[in-house]
C-alpha cells in the first residue's frame, strides 16, 4: 500500500517535470527577440507593442487625402461608399489602440502595410477628433493613445474565459 | 531539392497505377494519352456509345488527379458584395447543401468567407509559423517540421458567423451554405504551446493570418490547449488555397472566424486583443454590452426538400437534412411537417461525431396538401434549437427586425428554418 502511494507520487512528479523540461521533439527554431519584433504586428489594448512615432488630427486630415482614404470613405470619412468612419462604427469600439491596429494592418485597402507609424498615429487622431473623442490639439503617441477614453469602454464585457472548459454550456443558451 | 524529386517520382508512379486501374495495360502516361485520344471525341454520340466517350481535356491529367463526371454540374454560388461596402470583392462562397449526400463536404465545395481577401499564393517552403508572446522560448516552425510532429485527424464542421436565416434566400445554400464538414489533419496546437512553454499567467492566444490585412482573432488559451489544431491536411490532401493553404488554425465548435487561415503567428497573451474581428464584427451587442460568442449552438436544416425544389408526385419522400452543434454531438433531431404542431424523431446516420455535420432522415408520405417542414436539433449538452421568434426575443428584438438586419444582437442564428410546401409541390422559404 505504501509502495503504491509512493509509486503514484513518483508518476505524478515525473509528469510535472516532463512538462517543465520543455522541448521534447527538438523541432522548430528558437526565435530571437529581433525576429519576434519584426514578425509581430498585433497591438493589444494596453498598446505595449506600439512603435515610436506621433501625430495630430491636423496632420491626419492631410494624410487622409494624400493616402487615398477619401477615395473609398469619402472626402471627410462620412460619405462612403466604404464604412462611415464618423458616427457609429469605430466610434463604438472599446479601445483606441484597436483603431490604430486596424488602420496599420488593413488600410488602405489593397495597399495594406504601406503606412508609416507617424501616418497611422495622425490618421487615428484625425478620426478620433472627427468623432469628438479627442481634442484637435491632442498629440497621439505610444503613451497617450492607450489612455484615450472610448465612450463604449464600459460596455465591453471581459469574457469569462477562466471558466471556459470543454463541455461548458453556452452563455447564449435559449430555453424554448 | 531532393524533396522535389521524390514527389515527382511519386507522381509518375501514381499515374501508372491509375492507368492500370482504368484497365489499360501499358503503364506509361504518354501511351495512355495516345490510347485515350483514339476514342470518339467529346460531345459526339457520347451518350449512346457503349463504353462512353472521352470527355474533353487532357486524359492523362484527368486520371492523374481525378475529375468528376462532366455530367455533374454542382457548383458553389458566389456572393459579390455590392460596390458600396466592399468594392466588388468576393465576400461569400456557399456550399451547395441541397446537392450533397452524406455528411462529408467535398473539398472543392467547402464554403469560403474571408472578408473579400484574395487567397494569398504562399510558397510552402518559405512559410513560417511563429509561436511567441508569454512563452519561455519563442519558436518558429516550417511547414515540413510541423508535419513531422505527432499528427491528429478530426472530422469537424466549420460555420461562418454570418450563416443565418434570410427572407430573400431562395435556396437553402444561400442562407445555410456557409457551413461545411471535412476531415482536417495536423498537429495539436497544445503540442506546439508545450514546446514553447506557456507561462502560468497566460490566458489567451491571438492568431494571425497571412492575407493582405493579416487579420487576427483571439481565442481562450484553455480552448487552444484543449483541442485546437494547426492543420495542413483537408480530406486527405493539402488544404486548398482558399481554405488556408498551407496552414490553418482550427478551433472546433467555435464560430469559424476563430479558425484563422494562412496562419503565420500564435501570440500567447493575458487578455484578448481587441481587433477588428472582435470589435467591428463578431461580438454581439446585446442589451448588456459587447460580448464574445465562442461555441455555436445546436442547429439543423432540411436540405431536401428545400426552397426552390419541386415535389413531382404524391407518396413517399425521404426528408433529409444536416444537424450539428459546437457543443458536441447531436443527440436528437425532430422533424415536423405541420409547422411545429407535432414532431417525429428522425434517424441519424452514423457515425455521430462531436462538432460534425450529422445527416438525418425521415420517411414522409406527401398527400398533395400544403405542408410546413421544420427540423429541430438537440445536442448532448441539452441545448435545443430555438425558433426565430425565441431567438430574436433573447436578443431583445423581433423576428422582423432580425431578418431586416436592423436588430442589435447576434449576427449568427441557429434558429429553426421552415420550408413551405404548396399544393403544386413547389417549395418556398417560409421564414417570418
Ligand atoms: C479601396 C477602398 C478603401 C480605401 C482606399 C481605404 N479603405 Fe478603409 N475600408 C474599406 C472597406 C471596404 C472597409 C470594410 C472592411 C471589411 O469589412 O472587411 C474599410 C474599413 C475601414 C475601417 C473600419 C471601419 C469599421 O467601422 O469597421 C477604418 C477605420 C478604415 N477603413 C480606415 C481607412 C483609412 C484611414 C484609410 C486610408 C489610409 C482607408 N481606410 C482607406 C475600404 C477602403
Amino acid at each position: 500500500m505504501q509502495y503504491l502511494k509512493l509509486l503514484v507520487v513518483v508518476i505524478a512528479l515525473s509528469a510535472v517535470t516532463a512538462w517543465a523540461q520543455g522541448p521534447s521533439y527538438k523541432l522548430g527554431k528558437t526565435a530571437t527577440a529581433e525576429e519576434v519584433k519584426t514578425w509581430d504586428t498585433s497591438v493589444g489594448p494596453e498598446g505595449k507593442e506600439l512603435p515610436a512615432g506621433k501625430g495630430t488630427a491636423a496632420e491626419g486630415e492631410k494624410v487622409f487625402t494624400a493616402r487615398g482614404c477619401t477615395w473609398c470613405h469619402g472626402p471627410t470619412g462620412e460619405e462612403g461608399p466604404a464604412p462611415h468612419l464618423v458616427g457609429g462604427g469605430i466610434a463604438g469600439w472599446a479601445f483606441a489602440t484597436s483603431i490604430w491596429d486596424y488602420i496599420n494592418r488593413a488600410m488602405p485597402l489593397n495597399h495594406e502595410g504601406s503606412l508609416t507609424p507617424n501616418e497611422v498615429y495622425s490618421l487615428t487622431a484625425y478620426l478620433l477628433n472627427r468623432n469628438k473623442i479627442i481634442q484637435p490639439g491632442d498629440v497621439l503617441d505610444q503613451t497617450t493613445l492607450p489612455k484615450v477614453q472610448m465612450p463604449n469602454r464600459g460596455r465591453y464585457i471581459a469574457p469569462p474565459v477562466d471558466k471556459w472548459k470543454p463541455g461548458t454550456p453556452r452563455p447564449f443558451k435559449i430555453e424554448p | 531539392m531532393t524533396e522535389k524529386k521524390a514527389s515527382r517520382r511519386c507522381f509518375l508512379r501514381q499515374a501508372s497505377l491509375a492507368s492500370m486501374a482504368a484497365g489499360i495495360a501499358v503503364g506509361t502516361a504518354p501511351a495512355l494519352k495516345a490510347q485515350m485520344e483514339m476514342m470518339p471525341s467529346a460531345g459526339t454520340a457520347a451518350a449512346s456509345s457503349p463504353g462512353g466517350a472521352a470527355p474533353p481535356g487532357n486524359p492523362t491529367d484527368r486520371l492523374a488527379y481525378g475529375v468528376r463526371s462532366r455530367h455533374e454540374k454542382t457548383l458553389r454560388s458566389f456572393d459579390v458584395d455590392p460596390l458600396h461596402m466592399h468594392f466588388g470583392r468576393m465576400m461569400n462562397v456557399y456550399t451547395p447543401l441541397q446537392d450533397l449526400v452524406g455528411s462529408i463536404t467535398p473539398t472543392s465545395l467547402h464554403f469560403v468567407s474571408a472578408h473579400g481577401y484574395v487567397p494569398p499564393d504562399i510558397e510552402p517552403t518559405s512559410h513560417r509559423l511563429m509561436i511567441q508572446g508569454m512563452v519561455d522560448r519563442p519558436l518558429v516552425f516550417t511547414v515540413d517540421e510541423l508535419k513531422q510532429l505527432p499528427a491528429t485527424s478530426r472530422i469537424m464542421y466549420l460555420e461562418c458567423q454570418a450563416n443565418r436565416p434570410e427572407y430573400k434566400a431562395e435556396r437553402v445554400d444561400l442562407s445555410f451554405g456557409k457551413t461545411a464538414c471535412v476531415q482536417w489533419t495536423g498537429v495539436l496546437l497544445s503540442v506546439l504551446l508545450k514546446e514553447a512553454g506557456v507561462r502560468a499567467d497566460a490566458k489567451w492566444i491571438v492568431a494571425e493570418g497571412s492575407e493582405n490585412g493579416r487579420m487576427t482573432k483571439s481565442t481562450p488559451l484553455s480552448k487552444a490547449m484543449d483541442d485546437a489544431l494547426i492543420a495542413y491536411g483537408m480530406n486527405g490532401e493539402a488544404i486548398r488555397p482558399e481554405n488556408g493553404y498551407p496552414l490553418r488554425l482550427l478551433v472546433p465548435g467555435f464560430e469559424a472566424i476563430h479558425s484563422v487561415k494562412w496562419v503565420r503567428q500564435i501570440k500567447v497573451t493575458d487578455r484578448p486583443y481587441m481587433g477588428f474581428q472582435e470589435l467591428s464584427r463578431y461580438s454581439p451587442r446585446n442589451p448588456k454590452g459587447i460580448e464574445f460568442t465562442f461555441a455555436q449552438g445546436a442547429k439543423s436544416v432540411i436540405t431536401n426538400p428545400s426552397a426552390g425544389q419541386q415535389l413531382t408526385r404524391q407518396g413517399f419522400h425521404e426528408i433529409r437534412g444536416l444537424a450539428w452543434s459546437g457543443g458536441g454531438r447531436v443527440s436528437k433531431v425532430e422533424v415536423s411537417v405541420d409547422g411545429g404542431k407535432s414532431w417525429k424523431e428522425a434517424a441519424l446516420q452514423g457515425p455521430v461525431l462531436p462538432v460534425a455535420h450529422t445527416r438525418f432522415t425521415l420517411p414522409w408520405n406527401w398527400n398533395g396538401e400544403e405542408a410546413m417542414l421544420m427540423s429541430r436539433c438537440t445536442d448532448e449538452l441539452g441545448e435545443v434549437q430555438p425558433t426565430l421568434a425565441q431567438f430574436a426575443k433573447f436578443w431583445g428584438a423581433t423576428s422582423a427586425e432580425f431578418l431586416a438586419g436592423t436588430a442589435s444582437g447576434a449576427g449568427h442564428s441557429n434558429s429553426i428554418q421552415p420550408w413551405g410546401v404548396r399544393k403544386d409541390g413547389s417549395i418556398y422559404n417560409a421564414i417570418s
